[in-house]
């Protein structure tokens, strides 16, 4: 009874916040087309045409790139190299950073101590340089990117669990637990974790837009997805010369649009969630 | 202030400590020795000559010795030999810190200088048309890449118009002055600073919102002040505090977003030469840039945490 009435509250508060509904409905129509727009039409991503660098036509809707692939094609199959990336590797942070802060958090002490300084120091150096270094290391492609997004991304998750695991543990029922001699392993799992549900929610949907945002970044050095496999940062990766800039804006002006308003919609929605699930947690 | 400074120092040293050890250790696991790098394209190598280069390097010690050597040799300044271009890598980073530090320092300057004042605003009528343009601003900056908005910017003002330049520091060949250097930087820095004026708004709105229904600003109103001792003399001391933090926080991005945006504009600074160097596998002068970054960002939280105390004495106190 409780737990029904505790979503529901969720979702009614979530409805009225305007901004998040849109956010949330675009997100669920990109889905809905990088799912099945490649089933209904006939998406051919790495076939390659006569005529490179064409304009929009009826065949190709957005021209072909320099090499004569299709950009329309590319623009929805990059989609979805784009949202693959932003949730793995949020949730590679995610299986990295949650137990680390659970630790922290319960623990504290030298334990804490350890893990959130180092929790600083993977925040206050540039996450880029970083995955720059390992890139030159592990060598550019798709895994590489999304494995190191991921490994980068853990402080997020650690620093949110971690503040509400010490408001957490103080709390009557993990004293009640730990009175009848429950070991810590099942308090932590079992009491914290799922009372701890919300700002890791959070930190999920706000992992996965700047993961988006990292990749693209990333892609668009080069050293991120490597052609023939598209994705939206390196199609702006190929259009990024003046001339092609100047002459043909059909190269980059879609997958730029695509690329600001998933992680615009994504935003939003985190936003409308933080709301909805912790009235009180306002920036 | 004295323990306080010498604490964060401290932090600092250790930080840098561990940053180092850990770019070392990735670089070390790197494929290919250094000596097949620098060697590569010199015919008939015998097993030997590899061995007696790699000796003559230090590469046959463990690898703790080396780190040992390598830092001994960075903190006297000395980063070893670029790969890639044969020169010190020092000699390089020296030439690119500048044009580096121009554009972020620019950027992060004129984002705190146009938020500050549009945050006030905000807070003082929330939930104007201003208030509300402002939020839309910030959430489209954050979500915006900044590569897409340097190319938009590019489109519109080097291509459709025509008045500003979309590559490199100077023009070739009319000499190197500063009005030509402005007018570069104008798009660069434009790119790198759009997402922080958001940001830097939206955290100087809520925090005056914050200060402003403090007691000490009704204490303020009712002793007669006038609205601008209150909000200027009172309030907005305090409303900079969590302002400051914010600021401290994007250093890390501010330079990831240097890195491309250096890449957008052929901007001559360390993160095209980190691009070049990555794409030769040019280590010592990865790790040069790396260490060099770390330090900087060091430098840039110490600075954080001494404004910290200078603007609330409770912290230093502590």
């Amino acid at each position: 009874m409780k737990r029904s009435s505790y979503f529901r509250d969720v979702a009614g508060r979530f409805k009225t916040h305007k901004l998040a509904m849109a956010g949330m409905c675009i997100l669920l129509l990109e889905l809905l087309l990088l799912v099945f727009l490649p089933v209904v039409m006939d998406l051919e991503p790495y076939e390659i045409y006569s005529g490179f660098g064409a304009s929009p036509s009826r065949e190709h809707i957005l021209g072909t790139d320099n090499t004569g692939r299709d950009l329309f094609a590319r623009l929805i199959y990059g989609g979805r190299t784009s949202l693959y990336v932003g949730v793995v590797s949020t949730l590679i942070s995610f299986a990295i950073g949650v137990p680390l802060g659970m630790l922290a958090g319960y623990y504290r002490g030298p334990v804490e101590a350890v893990i959130m300084r180092l929790a600083d120091v993977f925040m206050s150096f540039p996450s880029m340089v970083f995955i720059l270094v390992l890139v030159s290391v592990l060598g550019p492609s798709l895994s590489t990117a999304t494995i190191v997004i991921g490994i980068m991304g853990w402080p997020g998750f650690a620093r949110q669990l971690y503040g509400s695991v010490l408001s957490v543990r103080e709390k009557e029922y993990v004293e009640a637990a730990k009175a009848v001699g429950t070991k810590n392993l099942p308090i932590m799992i079992r009491y914290i974790l799922p009372n701890s549900f919300a700002p890791i929610l959070i930190a999920f949907t706000f992992g996965v837009a700047s993961a988006i945002l990292q990749e693209s970044g990333l892609s668009f050095l080069g050293m991120g997805v490597q052609v023939p496999k598209a994705s939206w940062g390196n199609m702006l990766y190929a259009a990024q010369s003046v001339s092609v800039i100047a002459t043909r804006p059909w190269m980059w002006v879609p997958p730029g649009i695509c690329l600001l308003v998933t992680v615009l919609s994504i935003n939003l929605f985190g936003d409308g969630l933080r709301d909805a699930l912790d009235p009180k947690m306002k920036l | 202030m004295g323990k306080y400074i010498i604490k964060r120092l401290l932090i600092a040293a250790v930080t840098f400590f561990g940053i180092t050890v850990l770019v070392y250790i990735l670089a070390s696991l790197a494929p290919g020795s250094p000596v097949e790098m620098i060697l590569a394209g010199t015919s008939n190598l015998t097993q030997e000559d590899v061995a007696r280069m790699e000796a003559q390097m230090g590469l046959d010690q463990p690898i703790y010795v080396q780190y040992i050597i390598w830092l001994k040799n960075v903190l006297h300044g000395n980063l070893g030999v670029s790969y890639r271009t044969m020169r010190p890598v020092t000699e390089m980073l020296a030439e690119r810190i500048g044009p580096t530090l121009m554009l972020t320092v620019t950027a992060l300057i004129l984002a705190i200088v146009i938020a500050v004042p549009l945050g006030i605003v905000a807070a003082y009528r929330p939930y104007s048309p201003w208030d509300y343009a402002s939020s839309v601003f910030s959430f489209i900056g954050a979500a915006m890449p900044n590569f897409f908005a340097a190319m938009i910017l590019v489109y519109f003002f080097s291509i459709k118009l025509g008045i500003l330049p979309a590559s490199g520091m100077y023009d070739t060949g009319t000499g190197e002055s500063l009005p030509v250097l402005l007018r570069h930087m104008i798009l660069p820095v434009i790119t790198l600073m759009l997402q922080y004026v958001g940001i830097y708004t939206r955290h100087m709105r809520s925090s005056m919102l914050e200060v402003l229904g403090d007691d000490y600003v009704r204490t303020a109103r009712a002793k007669g002040l006038r609205e601008r001792a209150v909000i200027f003399l009172h309030a907005f001391r305090n409303a900079l505090i969590p302002l400051v933090t914010q600021v401290g926080l994007s250093f890390s991005a501010l330079i990831g977003g240097a890195i491309i945006t250096e890449q957008v504009f052929s901007w001559p600074g360390m993160g095209t030469l980190m691009v070049q160097s990555i794409n030769y596998r040019d280590y010592p002068t990865i790790m040069g840039i790396t260490v060099l970054i770390a330090g900087f960002v060091l430098i840039g939280n110490i600075v954080i945490d001494l404004l910290y105390g200078v603007l609330d004495p409770r912290v230093s106190r502590k």
